[in-house]
C-alpha cells in the first residue's frame, strides 16, 4: 500500500515538471517584452527595468527557468499586475470558495448519479431506464452556463425563491452547486449504468445469487462494489470537467472563486495572476487524481497488494 | 463454454478481419438514437450551408428602436440588446460553431492519430516521451487548458480552434495508442511483420482499419465537446468576438438582460444544446452499433 | 416452505431427491424465441452422482442453471417441473427460493477465476452464505469458513481466509468454490464443468476432494461435463444430452459397456483410451462428422440425423421418443423403438 502510494507520488513528478515548463514558456511565448507584460500596461519604464532585473531576463533561458522553479517552490508567484497584491494572497482568498462549490457539487453528483445508474442497470429497457438514460443524455449535452442562467430565470426571476448570485448563506450555494453538478451527475449515471450492466453479467454475481443472498445484497455488495472501480476512475477524470465547469458557473453566479479570478485576469491581461491561477488549478487537479487513486486502491485489493 | 467441439478446429486468421462496414451500417440504421442524432446534425449542417437563404434578415443589422423585444411574428425568437433578430443570429451562428468543431477535430485527428499510432506501434523511448508530453497536457482540466491557450494566443475563431484542438490532440493520442496496443500482437500484424512488410504499410493497412471504430466514436463525441468548449469561451468573452454571431457569445451578452429579457440567453442555449445532443446521440449510437465488445 | 426439510424426509427412498419433468427453457432474442432445453427429464437419487454429458451448447449447463433458477428472466422462459422433494422449485416465491439456494442445493461453476468476487476475501465469500443459512454470528460463520477451507485441503486455511481470489492459484480457487458450495451441507451439489478450466494434474486433485467430501457430507452430485473419463470415474448413472434433449440415460457401467444411442457411441469413440494403438485400425480416436444443428433451425425428425451413421427413413419422418429400455435405461432413437 505504502509502496503504491510512493510510486503514485513519484509518477506525478514528470507531470509537475511538464506543468512548470508549460507555464514558463506560456509567458515567454507572448508577443512583446515579458517584463512589459508582467508589469502590466500602466507600468512606468523604471518599473519594467526593475522587473527585468528581478526576473533575470538578461540571463540564459535555463537560468531563468531555474529561478522560476525555485520561486514556484517557494510559492512566490509574483504580484498581480492589476491589484499589485501578491498573487498567492489573492489565490488563498478565492480558493476556499471554489473548493466548497466543487466538493458540494461532486458529492451531489455521486449521491444522485450512482443510484440513478444502478436503478437504470437493474431494470434495463424499462421506462425507468429510459427516463434515466435520456435525462443523463440531456445532462451531458447542456451547456453549464446556459443551465445556470435558466435556473436563475426560473428560481430567482420567476419564483423568487433563491438568490441569483453572490455569496452568503447556504441558499447562495444551491443554484451554483446544482448547475455545476448537472454534467458530472449525468456522466456518472451513464458510467454507472454501463459499469453495472457489465458487472451484473459477471459470473461471481451468479455465484452470489446461488448462495441464496437477497437480491439487494447481490446488487450492492457484489455487483456495485465491483462496478465502482471504473466509476471512481471516471469521477477522478470528471474532476477536470468539474473545475472547468466551475470557471463558467462562478461567472454565471458571480461566485468569488478561482474561476472568476482567472477569467477576470484574462480579461485584464493580468499575466502573473493568470499564471498563478492556472498553476493552482493544475495542482488541484493532480492532487485530486492522487486522492482518487488512493480511493481506487481502497476499493480494489488487486491494486492494494501488488 | 470452452470445451472442444468434435470436428471444428478454428484456424488462426492470417488476414485482418475484413471490414464488415456493410453490416455495421445496417446495425447503425436500426439504432433509433443514432438516426435521431444524425438527423439533428443534418438539420444544423443544412442550416449552416443555407444560412443566408434561411435567415430572416441581416444578423448584424442593429435596430436600437426594437431592442430586447420578446418573440413575435416579426421576430420569431425576439431581438437582442441591439435589436438584432436572434433567429437570424442563431442561424448564422451555426456556421461558426460547426466550423470550429470541424477545425478542432481536424487538428486532433491530423496530429493525434499519427502520433498515437507511432507511440503505440513502436513503444520504447518514443512512446515514453510522447506519453509524458501527453500527461503534461492532460494534467490540466480541458476547459482550463483551452482558456489558458486563448489567453496567450488571443481571441478569434482561429485561436479558439487551435486552443481547443490542442486539448483534443492528447485525447486522440491516448485513444489510438491504447487501441494499437491491443491489435499490435494480433496474428495478422505479426504475420505482416514476418513477411517483411514495411512499418508504414502495416500501420496504414493493418492497424489503422482496426482502430477506426473508436476514432469515429470519439470524433462524434468530440464535435459536441468542441462546440460546448467554444461556446463556453464565447460566454466568457474570450472566444469568437462580436459582431460575428456565435451562440456562446450571444448567451454571454444575454446574461446581462436575464431579468427583463430572458429570451436573449434562452434561445442560443437551446441551439447549442440540440446540436451537442445530436453529436452525443450519434456518438453513443455509433459505439453501440460498431463496437463489437459491447454487443452480446 | 418451513417444512420443506420434512417433506424431503418422507420422500426418500421411493421418491428421488430431485426430479425434472418436461423442462423447457427458451430465450427471447431479436431473432425470435430459441429453445435451448426441450422437454428434458431425469432424476437424481439421494446419495448418488449423476453425470450429465454432451457437447457445448447441448443445454446441459442451462438445465443445471434452471434448477436454481439462475437464468435471468426475461429473456429466459422456463416451464415444466423441477421437484425437489415435494416442492416444485419453478413455483417457489423468491424468498423461498433463496432458502434453497446455497442451503439445500448449491452450485460450483466452470471458471474459478471469474466465479469468485475479486474484491472480497475468500473467507468472507464463504461466511456470507453461512450467515444467511446457518448462523447469524459473524465470528462463528468465519470459523465455519476456515473449517471448510481446511476440509478442502487448502494449506494454512486461517491465513488463506483473509486472502483475495487473485492471490490463489486456479486449483486453490476451485477448492474455495467447493468449500463455499458445501459450507451449508447441501443435499445436492450442481457441479458445472468443475475441472474444465484447470490443469490435468489439478483436475485429479479437485475430483478427489469432491469425491471425499461427497461421502463426508452425504451430498448428491449432478456432475456436468464433456469429459467421459470423469463420468466413468465419478458417476453412478449418466444422462446424455444432444441438441436440448436427453438422448440416453442409464447406469454408467451399462452405458459404457453398450451405448445404445449412436451419439453416445460416437462420443465414446472420440475418447482416446489408453492401450489402444493407431495401428489397431478402427479403434483410433474417432470423430463425429458434422456439427450440432443450430437452435435457430432444428431439423424435423431426429435431431442427430445429419451426423448419424445408422440413419434410415424413419429418422426423417418423425422425432423419436425417449423409450424405456429395461430398468433405468432410456434411449431416444428409432433403432430401438421401431
Amino acid at each position: 500500500m505504502l509502496q503504491y502510494l510512493f510510486k503514485r507520488l513519484l509518477s506525478i513528478i514528470p507531470v509537475l515538471i511538464g506543468m512548470s515548463l508549460l507555464l514558463f514558456f506560456m509567458l515567454r511565448s507572448l508577443p512583446g517584452d515579458p517584463a512589459q507584460v508582467l508589469a502590466g500596461q500602466m507600468a512606468s519604464q523604471e518599473d519594467i527595468q526593475l522587473i527585468r532585473v528581478q526576473l533575470g531576463l538578461d540571463k540564459p533561458v535555463y537560468v531563468q527557468y531555474g529561478k522560476f522553479v525555485i520561486n514556484l517552490l517557494k510559492l512566490d508567484l509574483g504580484r498581480s499586475a492589476r491589484t499589485q497584491n501578491p498573487v498567492i494572497q489573492e489565490i488563498w482568498a478565492r480558493l476556499p470558495n471554489t473548493i466548497t462549490l466543487s466538493v458540494v457539487a461532486i458529492v451531489l453528483a455521486c449521491l444522485l448519479g450512482i443510484p440513478a445508474g444502478v436503478v437504470s442497470a437493474i431494470r434495463p429497457y424499462t421506462w425507468v431506464d429510459y427516463l434515466v438514460t435520456s435525462t443523463a443524455l440531456f445532462g451531458v449535452s447542456m451547456p453549464v452556463f446556459w443551465l445556470g442562467l435558466m435556473l436563475v430565470v426560473v428560481f430567482s426571476v420567476m419564483l423568487g425563491w433563491l438568490p441569483a448570485g453572490g455569496t452568503g448563506g447556504i441558499t447562495y450555494l444551491i443554484l451554483p452547486s446544482i448547475t455545476l453538478a448537472a454534467f458530472v451527475t449525468a456522466f456518472i449515471a451513464r458510467m454507472t449504468r454501463a459499469s453495472m450492466l457489465e458487472s451484473l453479467g459477471q459470473d461471481f454475481v451468479t455465484t452470489a445469487r446461488a448462495k441464496g443472498l437477497r437480491e439487494n445484497v447481490v446488487i450492492i455488495r457484489h455487483a456495485l462494489k465491483n462496478a465502482l472501480i471504473p466509476i471512481i476512475t471516471v469521477i477522478g477524470l470528471q474532476f477536470g470537467n468539474l473545475l472547468g465547469g466551475a470557471i463558467l458557473t462562478e461567472t454565471v453566479f458571480a461566485w468569488p472563486g478561482m474561476g472568476r479570478l482567472i477569467v477576470d485576469s484574462i480579461l485584464a491581461r493580468d499575466y502573473p495572476m493568470i499564471q498563478g491561477s492556472i498553476l493552482i488549478f493544475g495542482l488541484l487537479y493532480v492532487l485530486i487524481n492522487i486522492l482518487v487513486d488512493l480511493l481506487y486502491a481502497f476499493v480494489d485489493p488487486r491494486i492494494r497488494y501488488d | 463454454m470452452t470445451e472442444p467441439t468434435f470436428t471444428q478446429t478454428p484456424q488462426p486468421s492470417l488476414t485482418p478481419p475484413a471490414g464488415p462496414w456493410r453490416r455495421r451500417w445496417s446495425a447503425l440504421k436500426r439504432n433509433k438514437a443514432a438516426m435521431l442524432g444524425a438527423i439533428l446534425i443534418l438539420v444544423y449542417v443544412l442550416t449552416a450551408a443555407f444560412a443566408p437563404l434561411l435567415s430572416p434578415g441581416d444578423p448584424a443589422a442593429p435596430d436600437l428602436m426594437n431592442s430586447l423585444e420578446g418573440p413575435s411574428a416579426k421576430h420569431l425568437l425576439g431581438t437582442d440588446q441591439l435589436g438584432r433578430s436572434i433567429l437570424a443570429r442563431i442561424i448564422h451562428g451555426s456556421q461558426v460553431s460547426l466550423l470550429i468543431a470541424v477545425g478542432v477535430i481536424a487538428v486532433g485527428l491530423f496530429i493525434g492519430v499519427p502520433v498515437g499510432l507511432i507511440s503505440g506501434y513502436y513503444g520504447g523511448a518514443v512512446d515514453f516521451i510522447i506519453q509524458r508530453i501527453t500527461d503534461m497536457f492532460l494534467a490540466f482540466p480541458g476547459f482550463l487548458l483551452a482558456l489558458a491557450l486563448v489567453a496567450i494566443l488571443g481571441v478569434g475563431v482561429t485561436n479558439v480552434v487551435i486552443s481547443i484542438g490542442i486539448y483534443m490532440i492528447p485525447l486522440y493520442i491516448r485513444l489510438v495508442r491504447a487501441q494499437v496496443l491491443t491489435v499490435r500482437g494480433e496474428i495478422y500484424v505479426e504475420a505482416a511483420k514476418a513477411v517483411g512488410t514495411n512499418d508504414i504499410k502495416i500501420l496504414y493497412k493493418h492497424i489503422l482499419p482496426n482502430v477506426m471504430v473508436p476514432i469515429i466514436v470519439q470524433t462524434s463525441l468530440g464535435m459536441g465537446m468542441a462546440i460546448l468548449f467554444a461556446a463556453g469561451l464565447g460566454f466568457l468573452g474570450v472566444g469568437v468576438q462580436p459582431p460575428q454571431p456565435e451562440w456562446g457569445t450571444m448567451l454571454g451578452a444575454g446574461r446581462s438582460y436575464i431579468f427583463n429579457a430572458p429570451h436573449v440567453a434562452t434561445f442560443p442555449g437551446i441551439a447549442i444544446f440540440l446540436v451537442v445532443l445530436g453529436f452525443n446521440l450519434l456518438g453513443d449510437g455509433l459505439r453501440d452499433a460498431l463496437d463489437p465488445r459491447v454487443k452480446v | 416452505m418451513k417444512n420443506i426439510a420434512e417433506n424431503r424426509e418422507i420422500s426418500t427412498p421411493d421418491r428421488p431427491l430431485l426430479s425434472i419433468r418436461d423442462l423447457q427453457v427458451e430465450f427471447e432474442t431479436m431473432e425470435g424465441r430459441l429453445r435451448a432445453v426441450d422437454g428434458v427429464g431425469f432424476h437424481i437419487n439421494s446419495g448418488e452422482t449423476l453425470g450429465l454429458v454432451g457437447e457445448s451448447g447441448c443445454g446441459k449447463s442451462v438445465t443445471a442453471m434452471s434448477i436454481l433458477r439462475l437464468l435471468p428472466s426475461p429473456p429466459t422462459r422456463t416451464s415444466g417441473r423441477i421437484d425437489f422433494g415435494q416442492t416444485n422449485i419453478l413455483e417457489l416465491s423468491p424468498s423461498d427460493l433463496r432458502k434453497i439456494r446455497g442451503k439445500a442445493i448449491s452450485m460450483i461453476f466452470q471458471e474459478p477465476m471469474t466465479s469468485l468476487n475479486p474484491i472480497m476475501t475468500i473467507g468472507r465469500q464463504i461466511s456470507e452464505g453461512v450467515m444467511v443459512h446457518m448462523m447469524n454470528n459473524e465470528k462463528e460463520a468465519w470459523e465455519r469458513a476456515v473449517e471448510m477451507l481446511r476440509r478442502v485441503q487448502i494449506p494454512s486455511p486461517r491465513e488463506r481466509a483473509w486472502e483475495y481470489p487473485h492471490k490463489l492459484s486456479g486449483g486453490m480457487r476451485q477448492r474455495a468454490m467447493i468449500a463455499m458450495a458445501l459450507a451449508c451441507r447441501p443435499e445436492l451439489l450442481l457441479a458445472d464443468e468443475p475441472t474444465t478450466a484447470l490443469d490435468v494434474t489439478i483436475q485429479a486433485q479437485i475430483m478427489a476432494v469432491m469425491a471425499r467430501l461427497k461421502d463426508e457430507f452425504k451430498t448428491s452430485i449432478l456432475l456436468i461435463t464433456h469429459d467421459l473419463g470423469l463420468i466413468a470415474e465419478m458417476a453412478d448413472r449418466v444422462v446424455v444430452m444432444y441438441a436440448g434433449q436427453v438422448v440416453e440415460e442409464g447406469g454408467v457401467k451399462e452405458v459404457f459397456k453398450e451405448p445404445l444411442h449412436p451419439y453416445t457411441a460416437g462420443l465414446m469413440g472420440s475418447v482416446p483410451v489408453l492401450g489402444r494403438k493407431f495401428s489397431e485400425g478402427r479403434k483410433r480416436l474417432e470423430e463425429i462428422p458434422g456439427v450440432v444443428p443450430s437452435l435457430r433451425d432444428m431439423p424435423l425428425g431426429c435431431r442427430f440425423r445429419s451426423r448419424c451413421t445408422r440413419v434410415d427413413h424413419l429418422c426423417q419422418e418423425g422425432a423419436p421418443r425417449l423409450c424405456e429400455m429395461g430398468s433405468d435405461r432410456k434411449v431416444r432413437c428409432w433403432q430401438w423403438s421401431k
